[in-house]
């Protein structure tokens, strides 16, 4: 499948993101079929979807945990889907998971620690014989982990066992842990899941700032409509792992499809 | 519930050099067997470190590290014996050796998903006393007669007897891989260790190579198990095949558990359960030594399931949330 046949591609040539034509099966079931859509740099991207549309799965094969059976994803001029998943950090796709992937035995601060990653550099052998380098690598690393812990008001949990937090607070520790590195596109997976109304605010507020301090671009899956239409300047509407709408918040939100499809699930 | 906070770190720092400072001076305080068999804790407590670093901070099963201690036992033994090397570079050859042999082995076995490793290491352990014992390299091992280890490392500008010199040795490498693992579990690479034992797909999501990481992590570990074997070899100066069988490996394995798996101080802990729990069992009873020593083991189990440890840390812990 060319861009030529897709006039709305072309209209942002300079895409940081662009997924064509992916899909994704499961023995027997179709994840995601034929989805196609385009990201711009420090752009927010919505995706929504009742559940079960594909939306983590989406996430996944952006990451690089599950591979496509087609089509082509670009990122910053780059083929991902020809690389495997550890690169996709230091690419710049920075993401959370949907229900939790911290590392439970580790303290808030050494799960961000482990975010910067790649922005890191010392090695085995520099690290155990104590060398200067890995000195100032790890505090250097430090001070990057600590400075995104206060943004997020947590710093003061920095030694706290992760697993001792609340489902909340998690989040918010993926959401550090992914920003740390520093990643020109962010992908969060229900970030506000669990969070009450203020919560809510506080979430919106701390994505468009991230995005007008760092440029980042996001991709933001959420059940939240509400939040979705008021940080998003694209959404994306899948159902049954198919796309069924894509354009700005109002034009989604009137969408025929959208509206069929969450009436067909009135759970969420 | 925090982790260790800067004032505990401190009194642990001071236990530890005052833990140092008394090992120092021990060649001052007690002769013969009893410096000998201290000796002997300290060899097994690298060995151990060495598994630890596998099993406890990796989340990967090994059942060979007796195997692997073997292999540096016996590249040191050959080393010295049929290639007269002095001890220096018989200790760091065998150390490289079992460094190339983790990689090697590693390399096939980890690249799969599942417990290939646990499967493929036991195997090793399995057949190591057979393949030293096998006749194509008999001119070297000495096949079931093993090799004796006659000369003496003692430089002759130091008035040291033998015992004593192999004693600060194998101390002196013991404090290089203790405060070297302490170091790398608080640098990059080792969270990245932890990270794949906790978390596979997160690890791989935050940048971490999840097979290359794993197998430093093996190739790491048996280098440590391989130098403890070849320091082995200069405090005992005679290397036989039965001595690495398959026993070696749970032995080991019943150490990092007991001691504390996945802590920096457990491998000492455990080292010193299985040296001299057995002789302790003895003196108990000597109709019953084993069942005594299974008894140990199973109260070891029941009430420090973490390990010693684990189980003073989690102690400190609550005593520290009630003050
Ligand atoms: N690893 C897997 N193996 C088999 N089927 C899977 C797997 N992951 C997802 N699926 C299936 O793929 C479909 C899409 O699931 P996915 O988790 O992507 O939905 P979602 O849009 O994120 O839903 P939710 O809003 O509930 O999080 C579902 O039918 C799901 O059962
Ligand atoms: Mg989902």
């Amino acid at each position: 499948m060319t861009d030529t046949s897709r006039p709305e591609a072309l209209l942002k040539p300079e895409a940081l993101l662009s997924v064509e034509g992916i899909s994704l099966k499961f023995g027997g079931i179709t994840a995601l079929d034929d989805i196609s859509f385009r990201v711009a740099p420090r752009q927010i991207c919505g995706i929504i979807g009742p559940n079960g549309a594909g939306k983590t799965s989406l996430f996944n094969v952006l990451s690089r945990i599950y591979s496509p059976s087609a089509g082509r994803i670009r990122f910053d001029g780059t083929d991902i889907l020809s690389l495997p998943q550890h690169r996709m950090a230091a690419l710049g796709i920075g993401r959370t998971f949907q229900n939790i992937a911290l590392f439970p035995g580790m303290s808030v601060l050494e799960n961000v620690l482990v975010g910067n990653h790649v922005r890191m550099r010392s090695g085995f052998v520099t690290a155990m014989l104590g060398l200067p380098r890995a000195r100032r690598d790890e505090a250097a690393g430090r001070k990057a982990a600590l400075e995104t812990l206060e943004r997020l008001g947590m710093a003061h949990q920095a030694d706290t066992l992760v697993s001792q937090l609340n489902f909340g607070a998690q989040k918010r520790v993926e959401f550090a842990r992914a920003l740390v590195m520093q990643p020109k596109l962010l992908l969060l997976d229900e970030p506000a899941a669990g969070l009450n109304h203020e919560g809510v605010e506080d979430l919106r507020a701390f994505i468009l700032k991230m995005r007008d301090a760092f440029g980042v671009s996001v991709l933001l899956v959420e059940h939240h409509l509400d939040l979705i239409m008021r940080v998003a300047e694209q959404v994306v509407a899948i159902n049954f792992g198919r796309k069924i709408a894509d354009g700005t918040p109002a034009q989604v939100q009137g969408s025929e499809a959208v509206v069929q499809a969450y009436l067909g699930a009135p759970d969420v | 519930m925090q982790t260790p906070n800067s004032s505990s770190r401190r009194i642990g720092a001071l236990l530890i050099v005052a833990a140092i400072a008394l090992l120092v001076a021990l060649p001052m305080l007690v002769k013969g067997f009893f410096l000998f068999q201290i000796t002997m804790v300290l060899c097994m407590a690298l060995a151990v470190m060495g598994l630890n670093i596998v099993v406890g901070y990796g989340g990967q099963l090994s059942l060979g590290h007796g195997a692997v201690f073997a292999i540096g036992a016996y590249v040191a033994a050959v080393g010295m014996d049929s290639f007269a090397l002095h001890w220096l570079p018989a200790v760091v050859i065998a150390g490289l050796v079992c460094l190339a042999f983790g990689v090697l082995f590693g390399w096939p076995s980890l690249r799969l998903k599942g417990h290939h490793l646990a499967l493929a290491t036991f195997a090793l352990a399995l057949a190591m006393p057979q393949i030293l014992k096998h006749r194509s390299i008999e001119t070297w091992t000495g096949g079931v007669q093993g090799v004796m280890v006659f000369n003496s490392p003692v430089p002759d500008w130091l008035p040291l007897s033998r015992e004593v010199f192999v004693f600060y040795l194998v101390l002196a490498v013991v404090l290089i891989a203790f405060f070297g693992t302490a170091a790398l579990f608080r640098s990059r690479m080792g969270r990245a260790i932890i990270a794949v034992k906790e978390n596979q797909i997160a690890a791989a999501s935050m940048g971490v190579n999840v097979t290359r990481t794993k197998l430093a992590t093996f190739a790491l570990s048996c280098l440590l198990t391989g130098l403890a074997g070849a320091l082995y070899t200069l405090i005992t100066e005679y290397v036989s095949p039965d001595s690495f069988d398959l026993m070696k490996s749970i032995l080991l394995l019943v150490a990092v558990m007991v001691g504390g798996a996945g802590t920096i101080l457990g491998p000492l802990v455990g080292a010193v359960f299985i040296q001299f729990v057995p002789n302790l069992a003895e003196q108990v009873s000597q109709s019953a030594t084993s069942a005594i020593y299974a008894g140990f083991l199973l109260i070891m189990v029941f009430f420090m399931p973490t390990g010693v440890v684990g189980f003073v840390r989690g102690l400190l812990i609550r005593l520290r949330a009630r003050r």
